[in-house]
Order: structure tokens, then C-alpha cells, then sequence
């Protein structure tokens, strides 16, 4: 006499079918007794009972499914066995609808099963990612490369091959897009409108499309080519690209360009293709020198972009800029008022590479000396990442931060721990925070974010900003107000919250004055 | 098309990667297809450079085996004995399955056939003699692909065995295998018993004169035909031979009536045709390798011309690469066993009928043999999707091969070596197991994935070969 | 896709879908609500969505009243669509009602499947089961009728929670049925379904559902049917509604009728016949 059994997890099968495999395992000659049950402790003390019990149904839960059988013979076990088991899969027939439609395994065959198919979006180890976009290239599609950790040499190569192809290459590392309206891997839900983006800079991208959404305008396409276009070894290949395809586009009345300084080569060549049209186009080359009348922050080149798409004179955009300053003198006075006694210097903690070049491009001029990991213009290197001297600003998408890790639009582990440590620190004046909103970034930040900035908002002024608009899924005007609902001053951009910032210490430096 | 031309379209994206951006992407309106996207095969940086360098060359190449192999005609136009029709063959030679194997190593099955084959040629009087004769040195043994012969299983053929001539009428070339034994304890499985013998010596006898007669009579038999056939009637003609059997048979048995003077005979042999479902495996191996050699020796090729196993390795030959192998251990195969036998009872996968795999039949075409598919531990839809998968590595689609349920779409065809490592897709094989103990015979039918070493050494062998003649 | 009704409580939220059987699939939505979509031979329930073809829905759906969401596209509920499952409030001690009840515990004894707990209801010993697990699931069930007549229904849950074959084990509908019968013969008496409801719960999300729906006297269609029935004298239409909710589940619908004769028979000695409404 043997006994045996099977236990199949987390198994859903509807009662008829479990009481007719249980009748016709009694039925089989030579089976002495079977039981086919879902494995509640009381159903398994039963079947201890009934001397039906194995070993391997120790561990079972409610959810599993339990065949027990008990019969002459260890073959005639391991029949009915495979029996039970065989009946229990029996898998019922596919809904039509997904009945043959194959599985593509790469990229060509990808694009033979959807007809029209016309833009790749890799996001393949950066190994691997290469290879991958020339196989779209090679298919006749555009490609937005979301990888990282792509060869300059691979890049300049593809995106030559882009060119001569007439297509697009975006990327590598290329973490925002918006085309024909559709936002690709990290964007924002954002107005369409005659506002045309080419960036070279991720979140700097999604700030300016949301800003300009925001302010009531639209987002006609936003190229992001990757950071490393207007370097002098890639040429701005996709920038100047990009930048034609806008000139050429009906849709779109205005241009704004993003991008750390390019360089002089690359940029005398933008130069030259902006002269080219009579389209009104916003620069902004984040922490070069400007000129009166030149945007010097991503909040700057949205306004002014917006006021052009709206048929507004520029003037009133500053305005309206000056003015936005007058209403935040309460959060100055907030601000300045929950300073700690000690506390010296401003701590930004970054999850989007621009926010954190462009807290070093304002504050520099306003604090004088700033650290960074990622130092911009004036701003000077940063011993250790994992320690802050001085007015210190830390961009958490830096490698040494995501190795082996998602993105900290994603994960916040790290910056809520160093939320958590700058706020102990008795140096530290006030915390600047930035929120990314969109498709790709965390589907509840404020939540993430909520207990370490309550921790820190009772020690020092946290102050931040959200990017993002209300049509986002996380929506920008609910995460604002969780957010100040734990404490946080929340500014209307990330400069706002710089300029902020400097305000506040500011404010100390003449209270202690007088 | 050119930028301005996308502004103009509606977004449909391939996404390969993170999945969840086709998901946002379908939210916000967009058509998005995800990518089943597995890592490549390993191979060094070096020969992953030359292959790029030279794909072009590469497809050029494989789009001329391509057409060699599918404008391939393969004809059963007669029979001889071995050692007097198969090139190179001769007294003390033995052809096995597979790539080549030193005695030593061979598994119990392949010992088992060439104890049996020793028996059979009265070369030895006990297995014991026979034993030491075939490590003596004094037998040579070598594969069966390199004298134009297909084997299965063991694919033991010793000078006396009659054999099969297969001719290319296209190219010209000719392809040779044995007459199948039939099911149980058989030669091919390593069995070499006096019943398995006194066989062998009636197929020497009667079976082959027989069948001699009647395809001279006939002139021939279209296997081309008969396989396109075959594989309407559900069988992919490696693991299921019944359609294409149950057609040969009628092509021949007035054949044998007229050329056939002895009545028992004539009735014996048609018997034994009948009692046997794998009769036409027997052809259809031979088809292919006629099929195939054509593409041999077109530089820079990466269509296999060859995959077989000896029951320890897996061996491949590249069009591209000369008389190279390129090999890695055999593995066993997923199985549905016969009563009374398990895994731990399998021997690692054996014989040459993989070459019904390598010109796009068997499990290539298993979306047409929906009998079979419960080897497959799986649904017809299973199936589909299995044959599906192979386009993938494919250098294209056979033009007389068909699977009804793809809409009479072409088999795959031409395992594309390149595309096997770039897209880490094995060619899917369905196969018999044999017993890892000689003599046993069949325990199980079932499939299995082609090993990746030999297919990452092909890819490296190939490389080296085009980046030698840059130099 | 028609849709023919959507129970009351069903929770708004996103829904996935964690299995599915020939005419229906369960899906688990916030903190593991349960959503089953249906055929119309199911019938309506709480958590029900009846349509044609339920095996067909998407895999992930969205339920937001007064809206069904498919791959976002909503379909609108009319207000007769939705099935109001809430137990109304009877005298379930009237003569009618105790002849009725009488009854189907007849029907019950002589047409419930021999693996059904309808032995209980039988004066005699049962027959021995050739098998040993069914001879302790029996034993279970006996102990649990015993507790139950002696009034202790949480002695009764406890011997038969996780107990039986089924999906939801056939203690478990019984447990189910017990709550339904106290929701009538107890409205007032929330503690002691709570106290049952606490010791019956288990693991299982599918059971967890049933037995909250049933502890908050949330019923499905047949078993309102069945209690309309049971305030007639029409033995006809008891039956017709009882050989309806038998093929409710395999044993399902039987094993909560069996619950529901004998807790009321129990309820009853408890309240004390004399209080039987006089009509």
C-alpha cells in the first residue's frame, strides 16, 4: 500500500471540477482512498487523521490545492497521481481575442506584427542597448534609447546612422520625450500646443513642459536627445536634427531649447540653424552667461515661452515673474522664522540631474562657495557623495547612487535617509527638495516623501518643488497639498525654490545684523 | 521616415525593456507592442565586432544557401548496399550518428549499435569479442554526415547494410540512409539481441531486393511531394512518419505486386512497411541531407547545414565554415516516458533526424502535427507558438513545405547561427529517447531546445573565419 | 458584452484578475476585495457581475460607481442594475414558515448529492463512507451539529472552518448559511456573528469574501429567492428555487441550505416556540 500526493499553489479551480476529480479518484480500482481538498489546517489535520497526510503538505496554506490519494501500489499511485494532475491542468480554451497573435522575440518581427510601427523605445541593459537601436534603425524606426551606460563611440555611431536614415535617435540615457502628444518612458501629462522642446537635459525638460502647460499653453513635441549631444565629440548631431524638424513643424510657433552650455563648436552650429527661421526661440544653456532679456532658469524659459505661444508680450511674462516673487514673501517669512539657531548652510537633495545643476547656478552667485557631486558652472566638487560640507547639493541620479538600484524618481530609500541625516546635522540651515510627477516616476511620492520630510520639517524649513501638472497620475495640485500638509514649504518651481532658498538666509544674515 | 513625417502619424511604438512603459504608453493612447527581449548568447567582444562588420556579407551569403536549399528536389530514385554506394565507405568503417566520437566516450545506446552492427557483419561471435573488437582501433568509426549519410538514433551503418539513395534532382548531389527497423528492440536504440540480428539479416534478404524492384520499376518516388502531403495529414515528419509512411505505401505496394513474383513475400514486406509508422523517417532524413548539402561551402554563410547528436555531444555545421563541428554536450530531452520508465532512465538526445529540424521540419513545423503536440506537454496553440518562435532564427520560409493552421505559411527554414546567438532562441527539436542501457530500446517521446555551445562555437568559428580571410 | 446586473457590494478600485473557470473568473481588487464575474446562471450576489461571457473580460478592470471600466472604456450602470443584497427583515418564526422550512429540509434528505453535509438533517446514522477522509469530514460535521443544537454556534464554526472539498470548503458554506439564518432569526445580535465570523476566517481571500458578505447579511439572489419561497405555503416554488441553489458551487448551495434549516431549528428552540408568531 503506498500513499502520495500532490499539492498545486495558489490554485483556483471552481468546485465542480475539484468534486469530479475527487469522485473519480475514489472510483479507481486500486485507489483505497483520495482527497481532494484545499489545505485549511482542519482539512489537513483530517487528513492526518485519515492516514492520508505526506510530508510535503506541512507548509500548505487556505489557497492551496491538496490531492491526496492512498492505493495498492506505488505505480497505480503515480498514475492516478499524474492523472489528477493532468485534469487539473487542462487549460480552458484561450478568449479569442488573444488566441494567435505571436509573441515578438525582437525588434524586426516587433514591427512586422504592428503595421505602421514607427519608433523604438529601448530600455535594455546599456550592454545590450546599442546593438538593439541599430536593429531599429536598421528596421526603419525611430528610436528613443532610454539606457544608460552606452559607449560615446556607439553613440556618435548610431546617431550618424540615424542621420543618414532621416530618423531620430534619442538618448542614450534619454529619460523624457513627448511625440505627437504621447509621453514616453519619464513625462508629463502636459496641454498640446505650438510649443516645441528640443532638450538635452531630462527633468530640465519636464519642468519647462510642465510650466508651460501650466501656464495654460501646450507642448507641441519634446525631443530630449541625451546629455551628451552637445558635447564636442557627438557634435549636437540630434540636437540640430531636432532642432530643423521644429523649424520645419507647422504645429509648432515656438521653440525652446534646454541644455547645460554646449559646446562652442556645437553651439555656433545651433546658432547658425536658429538664425535660419522666423520663429521666435527660447534658449536656455543652463549656468552660461545670459544677456538683459534672456531666460537664466527652466521657470524663465517656460514663462516666456508661454507668453509668446499666447500671443503676450514678453514683458508681461516678466511681470508676472516679478510678481510671483511678491507672493512668496509669506513662505520667506515662514522660512526664516523656523530657521534653526545653529544651522548655517543649504542642503539640496536632488532627484533629477537639472534641478541640481540649476540649485548650484542660482545659489552660487547668492551663497557664494556650493559643493556638488555633479558640479555646474561655479560650483566645486564634493569630496564624498555620502557627506555634505558647505552648502551642499546632491543629485541621487549620479551612478554611485543607482548602481544596482531604480531610479530615484522610483526608490527614495537613499534620499529619505539622507532627508533624515541632514536634518540631525546641526550645520544644516534648511533642506531644498525637488518632486518628480509623470509617467515613470513613483505612483505616490508625497506618500514616499511624507514621514521623512514631517521628521525634518520639525528641525529645519524644508523647502520644495513638484514638477508636474494635475492631468499627471499622481496629480500636482493633490501632491503639493500633502506635501504641506507634512510641513513643507512648497514653491511654484524648482528656481522659485532656490531663489527661495537664498531669500531665507538671507533674512537671517540681517536679523543677526541688527 | 523622415521626422516631420512621425509628427504627422500616429505613434506606434516597439518597446524593449521595461515593461511598463508600453503600458503607459497604451494609457495615454498610444499603440505599443512589447518585446519578448532576452540578453544574446555570450560570445567574445571580438567576434561580436566581425560578425557586425560583416553582416551585410553575411545576409548575402545565407539569402544563396536559402535559395539552394529550398530549390532543392529530393527524389528516392534506388538502393545498394553500403560499402558499394556510400562514398569513402568501406570494410573496417562503421558510420555513427552525430559528430565525431572516440569509442570511449560514446554512450550505452551507440555501443549497443555498434556491438549489434559487429554481430550483424559476423565481424565478432559474442558481444564480448565484439566489445573488444571496436576498442581495439582496428574499426574505425565516423559520422554518418560526412559520408552523405543520415542516421537515426545510433544511426549505426556497417558495409552490408542496404541503404536508401536519395538524389537532389536539382543539384545533383545524393544523400543515403538505412531502412528503419521498426519500433522495441532495434539497432538503432542500441539493442543487439538475436532477434534484433536475425531482423537486420531479413531486411538484408528480403526487404531490400524487394524494395529494389519496385523503385527501379517506378523509377523513383517524389519525397518532395509526398513530405509537402505529409504535412497536410498532420504529421512534421520527425517524431510522426504516419501520413508520410501511409503515402509512400501507396506509391509502392503496386509496385511490389508487379515486381514481386513471390506472393509472401511481397505480402511480408508491405506488412512490415505497415506495421511501421517511422517507415518514411527513413526518408525524410535523407531528403534533407540532399536537401541540404547544397548549401555546404558558401563563405561566409551562417545557415547550419548539419545538427546532430551521437548521444553525447551535439554537433553543428555551419554553410560557412568547411567540414568544422562545432559541439557541446547533448542534453536529455523533456519526455512523456512510456509506463515504467523516468527521466533518470533517458539517454541525452541522439541521432541525425535533427536534420529534419535543420530544413525546416520537425519541430520546426510542429504547428502542423497537432497529434504529436502532447510530447509537447501542451495545446495545439502551444504548438503554433513553437513553430512561430523558429521564424525568429530562420534565414526564411520553405515555398513547398506548408503548416495549414499558420494559413499555409512556409515552414521556417535555414537556422540562421547568427540570429540563434543575437536573439538567444534554441532551435526547438521533438525527438525519440532512447534508454540510457544499451538494448533497451524507445522509453519516451518528447522535445528539447538545441544546447547554446555549439551554436556560440559556430558563431565564434564563423568569425574567425571572416575576420582570417581580412587579414 | 451585456451586462445584466452588478451586486451592491462591490468595491470601487482597480481590479485584476486571479482566476478563471468556464462561465465565470474572480477578480481581487483594493484590500483584496473580490469581484466574480458571472453568467446570468449564477445568478446576482453582493460581489457579483453578471454578463454573458465573463471569460471574455480583460484581465485587469475598474470598477467606479455609477461605472464599469474595460481597458478604460466605461460602461455605465442603469440603477436597475444593481442588485441590492441586503437581507430584509422577516418573522422567520411563523407556523407557514416552519412548514415550509420542514419541507425543504424533506427535499433537501432526499435529492442533496450523497458528498453534500444533507446527512445531518437525517435522523439516522449515516451510511459508513468507504473512505477515511470522508468518515472525519462527517465526524467533523456531526460534532459541529451537535454544538448547534446545543446553541453554541461558535463551536460549530470552529469545528467546521477549512473543513470539507471545494474551492470554499463545504464547512465553510455551511458557516455561511449559519450567519445568513442569525442575520434573520438574531438582526439585533451583531456580536455573536462577529464572534463567528472572527473564528471562521482563515487565508483565503475567496472564503474571507463569502463569510464577511454573509456576516453583514449581504445574499446572493437565490438565496433571497429561497426566502421569499419560505414565507409561502407554495411547495412548488421551494422546490424549483431549491434545485436552483443545489447547483449553486458542487455542494455549495446545498450545504448553506443545510445550514440554514438547522440553524433556524436551533434558533428556534432557543427563542422557544411559544413565541411562535401566531397567523
Amino acid at each position: 500500500m503506498k500513499r502520495g500526493g500532490l499539492i498545486l499553489k495558489g490554485a483556483y479551480f471552481d468546485s465542480v471540477t475539484l468534486m469530479g476529480i475527487g469522485r473519480e479518484l475514489s472510483a479507481t480500482p486500486g485507489v483505497l482512498d483520495a482527497s481532494v481538498v484545499m489545505g485549511t489546517d482542519t482539512n489537513r489535520s483530517i487528513l492526518k487523521a485519515a492516514g492520508l497526510m505526506i510530508p510535503a503538505f506541512d507548509g500548505a496554506d487556505d489557497m492551496d490545492l491538496l490531492i491526496a490519494v492512498k492505493a495498492k501500489s506505488a505505480t497505480l499511485l503515480d498514475q492516478t497521481l499524474a492523472r489528477a494532475e493532468a485534469a487539473l491542468k487542462k487549460k480552458p480554451a484561450p478568449a479569442a481575442s488573444s488566441a494567435s497573435r505571436p509573441v515578438a522575440t525582437s525588434i524586426e518581427t516587433a514591427a512586422q506584427t504592428l503595421p505602421g510601427a514607427n519608433l523604438a523605445l529601448i530600455s535594455v541593459a546599456g550592454t545590450y542597448a546599442a546593438e538593439e537601436a541599430r536593429k531599429a534603425l536598421e528596421t526603419g524606426l525611430h528610436v528613443m534609447l532610454f539606457s544608460d551606460n552606452v559607449s560615446i563611440e556607439s553613440e556618435v555611431e548610431l546617431k550618424r546612422l540615424a542621420k543618414r536614415k532621416e530618423l531620430l535617435l534619442m538618448g542614450p540615457d534619454a529619460g523624457t520625450a513627448i511625440i505627437n502628444g504621447v509621453p514616453l518612458a519619464f513625462a508629463n501629462v502636459v496641454a498640446r500646443g505650438p510649443v516645441g522642446i528640443v532638450a538635452a537635459s531630462g527633468t530640465g525638460a519636464q519642468e519647462v513642459s510642465s510650466l508651460v502647460s501650466n501656464h495654460g499653453a501646450g507642448i507641441s513635441q519634446l525631443i530630449g536627445v541625451g546629455g551628451r549631444d552637445v558635447k564636442r565629440q557627438v557634435g549636437g548631431i540630434m540636437f540640430l536634427e531636432a532642432l530643423k524638424a521644429l523649424i520645419a513643424d507647422p504645429q509648432t510657433k515656438v521653440i525652446v531649447l534646454v541644455s547645460k552650455p554646449p559646446d562652442p563648436v556645437v553651439l555656433a552650429k545651433i546658432q547658425h540653424a536658429a538664425s535660419r527661421t522666423k520663429k521666435p526661440i527660447v534658449c536656455l544653456f543652463l549656468g552660461a552667461p545670459t544677456r538683459e532679456g534672456e531666460p537664466h532658469t527652466l521657470e524663465e524659459a517656460a514663462a516666456l515661452a508661454a507668453a509668446l505661444a499666447q500671443g503676450r508680450s514678453l514683458d508681461s511674462a516678466w511681470a508676472a515673474l516679478e510678481q510671483q516673487r511678491a507672493d512668496l514673501a509669506p513662505m520667506i517669512d515662514a522660512g526664516a522664522a523656523a530657521l534653526p539657531a545653529g544651522g548655517r548652510y543649504v542642503r539640496g537633495l536632488f532627484s533629477g540631474g537639472t534641478f541640481c545643476a540649476e540649485a548650484q547656478v542660482i545659489l552660487a552667485p547668492l551663497l557664494g562657495k556650493v559643493y556638488s557631486n555633479a558640479p555646474t558652472g561655479e560650483g566645486m566638487a564634493l569630496k564624498d557623495s555620502g557627506k555634505s560640507q558647505g552648502h551642499c547639493f546632491i543629485d541621487f541620479g549620479e551612478d554611485e547612487f543607482t548602481r544596482g538600484r531604480p531610479h530615484p524618481m522610483i526608490d527614495f530609500t537613499l534620499r529619505n535617509e539622507r532627508i533624515h541625516r541632514e536634518a540631525a546635522d546641526p550645520q544644516t540651515a534648511l533642506i531644498l527638495l525637488d518632486v518628480v510627477l509623470g509617467y515613470g516616476a513613483h505612483a505616490d511620492p508625497a506618500s514616499e516623501l511624507a514621514p521623512a520630510i514631517r521628521d525634518a520639517a520639525r528641525k529645519v524649513p524644508v523647502l520644495c518643488s513638484v514638477t508636474g501638472t494635475d492631468r499627471d497620475p499622481q496629480n500636482w495640485a493633490a501632491t503639493i497639498d500633502r506635501l504641506r500638509r507634512v510641513g513643507a514649504l512648497v514653491a511654484p518651481s524648482n528656481a522659485a525654490a532656490c531663489w527661495l532658498a537664498g531669500e531665507i538666509l538671507h533674512r537671517r544674515g540681517k536679523k543677526r545684523s541688527r | 521616415m523622415p521626422l516631420n513625417a512621425l509628427f504627422e502619424s500616429d505613434l506606434r511604438v516597439v518597446n524593449v525593456g521595461v515593461p511598463s512603459f508600453a503600458e503607459a504608453l497604451r494609457q495615454a493612447g498610444a499603440e505599443a507592442v512589447q518585446v519578448d527581449w532576452k540578453p544574446p548568447l555570450p560570445v567574445s567582444e571580438e567576434s561580436r565586432r566581425t560578425i557586425a562588420r560583416h553582416r551585410a556579407r553575411i545576409e548575402r551569403a545565407n539569402a544563396q544557401a536559402l535559395e539552394r536549399i529550398l530549390s532543392a528536389a529530393p527524389r528516392w530514385v534506388g538502393m545498394g548496399r553500403a560499402l558499394d554506394t556510400i562514398p569513402g565507405m568501406h570494410e573496417d568503417l562503421l558510420l555513427h550518428a552525430g559528430p565525431p566520437i572516440t569509442w570511449d566516450r560514446m554512450c550505452g545506446p551507440l555501443q549497443g549499435a555498434i556491438i549489434g552492427a559487429l554481430l550483424y557483419e559476423r565481424r565478432a561471435t559474442s558481444v564480448a569479442a565484439a566489445r573488444k573488437l571496436a576498442a581495439s582501433g582496428k574499426i574505425r568509426f565516423a559520422p554518418c554526415h560526412e559520408h552523405g549519410t543520415t542516421g537515426p538514433m545510433a544511426g549505426v551503418v556497417s558495409p552490408s547494410m542496404p541503404v536508401f539513395i536519395v538524389r537532389n534532382e536539382t543539384h545533383g548531389n545524393r544523400a543515403f540512409a538505412t531502412m528503419n527497423e521498426g519500433l522495441g528492440k532495434v539497432l538503432r536504440y542500441g539493442a543487439y539481441g538475436p532477434d534484433v540480428i536475425e531482423r537486420l539479416r531479413w531486411m538484408e534478404r528480403e526487404l531490400y531486393p524487394v524494395l529494389r524492384a519496385a523503385i527501379e520499376h517506378l523509377g523513383g518516388i517524389d519525397l518532395k511531394h509526398i513530405m509537402a502531403q505529409a504535412l497536410h495529414m498532420g504529421d512534421e515528419l520527425h517524431n510522426r512518419n504516419r501520413a508520410g509512411t501511409s503515402l509512400l505505401y501507396r506509391a509502392l505496394a503496386p509496385a511490389i505486386v508487379r515486381t514481386c513474383t513471390d506472393t509472401d513475400a511481397a505480402a511480408r514486406v508491405l506488412e512490415f512497411i505497415n506495421g511501421n509508422d517511422h517507415f518514411f523517417l527513413n526518408l525524410s532524413m535523407p531528403a534533407g541531407k540532399a536537401t541540404l548539402d547544397p548549401a555546404r561551402g558558401i563563405a561566409g554563410s551562417s545557415v547550419c547545414v548539419v545538427m546532430a547528436r551521437n548521444g553525447t555531444d551535439f554537433g553543428v555545421q555551419l554553410a560557412g565554415t568547411g567540414a568544422s563541428w562545432f559541439t557541446g554536450p547533448a542534453a536529455v530531452p523533456d519526455a512523456l516516458f512510456f509506463p515504467g520508465y523516468t527521466r533518470k532512465d533517458a539517454n541525452p538526445d541522439i541521432g541525425d533526424s535533427a536534420i529534419t529540424e535543420t530544413y525546416g521540419l520537425g519541430g520546426f513545423a510542429i504547428a502542423a502535427a497537432p497529434a504529436i503536440v502532447q510530447f509537447v506537454g501542451g495545446t495545439a496553440a502551444d504548438a503554433v507558438g513553437y513553430t512561430q518562435r523558429m521564424y525568429e532564427i530562420c534565414a526564411g520560409e520553405s515555398r513547398s513545405y506548408q503548416v495549414p493552421s499558420l494559413d499555409f505559411r512556409g515552414t521556417p527554414t535555414g537556422i540562421d547561427a547568427v540570429k540563434v546567438v543575437e536573439k538567444n532562441i534554441l532551435p526547438f527539436i521533438d525527438t525519440g529517447v532512447a534508454h540510457r542501457k544499451p538494448g533497451v530500446g524507445q522509453i519516451g517521446a518528447g522535445v528539447l531546445n538545441a544546447p547554446p555551445e555549439p551554436f556560440q562555437r559556430a558563431y565564434e568559428g564563423l568569425a574567425g573565419v571572416l575576420g582570417g580571410k581580412r587579414r | 458584452m451585456k451586462l445584466y446586473s452588478a451586486g451592491d457590494q462591490i468595491g470601487d478600485g482597480a481590479y485584476r484578475r486571479i482566476a478563471s473557470y468556464d462561465h465565470a473568473s474572480t477578480y481581487i481588487g483594493p484590500s483584496d476585495r473580490l469581484l466574480f464575474a458571472v453568467t446570468p446562471t449564477q445568478g446576482a450576489g453582493p460581489l457579483n457581475l453578471v454578463m454573458d461571457e465573463p471569460d471574455r473580460l480583460p484581465d485587469k478592470l475598474s470598477f467606479r460607481r455609477p461605472c464599469l471600466y474595460l481597458e478604460n472604456s466605461p460602461t455605465p450602470l442603469r440603477p436597475d442594475q444593481l442588485f441590492r443584497s441586503s437581507l430584509p427583515l422577516l418573522s422567520v418564526f411563523t407556523p407557514t414558515f416552519q412548514h415550509s422550512v420542514a419541507f425543504l429540509k424533506q427535499w433537501l434528505l432526499a435529492n442533496a448529492p450523497e458528498e453534500s453535509l444533507a446527512f445531518l438533517l437525517a435522523d439516522t446514522v449515516a451510511s459508513p463512507s468507504r473512505s477515511a477522509a470522508q468518515r472525519f469530514f462527517r465526524k467533523r460535521a456531526m460534532e459541529a451539529h451537535s454544538a448547534l443544537r446545543e446553541g453554541d454556534l461558535e463551536a460549530a464554526a470552529q469545528s467546521l472552518r477549512g473543513c470539507g472539498p471545494g474551492l470554499t470548503p463545504a464547512g465553510d458554506d455551511f458557516i455561511c448559511g449559519m450567519l445568513f439564518t442569525l442575520r434573520l432569526t438574531a438582526p439585533c445580535d451583531l456580536e455573536q456573528s462577529s464572534r463567528i465570523f472572527r473564528v471562521a476566517r482563515g487565508k483565503s481571500p475567496v472564503v474571507n469574501a463569502f463569510l464577511e458578505m454573509a456576516r453583514d447579511g449581504y445574499a446572493f439572489e437565490r438565496f433571497h429567492l429561497l426566502l421569499h419561497a419560505l414565507q409561502g405555503s407554495d411547495t412548488a416554488e421551494i422546490e424549483h428555487i431549491a434545485k436552483q441553489l443545489s447547483v449553486v458551487g458542487a455542494t455549495s448551495g446545498v450545504d448553506l441550505c443545510v445550514a440554514f434549516v438547522l440553524t433556524w431549528e436551533a434558533e428556534l428552540k432557543r427563542v422557544g416556540a411559544s413565541t411562535m408568531d401566531a397567523c
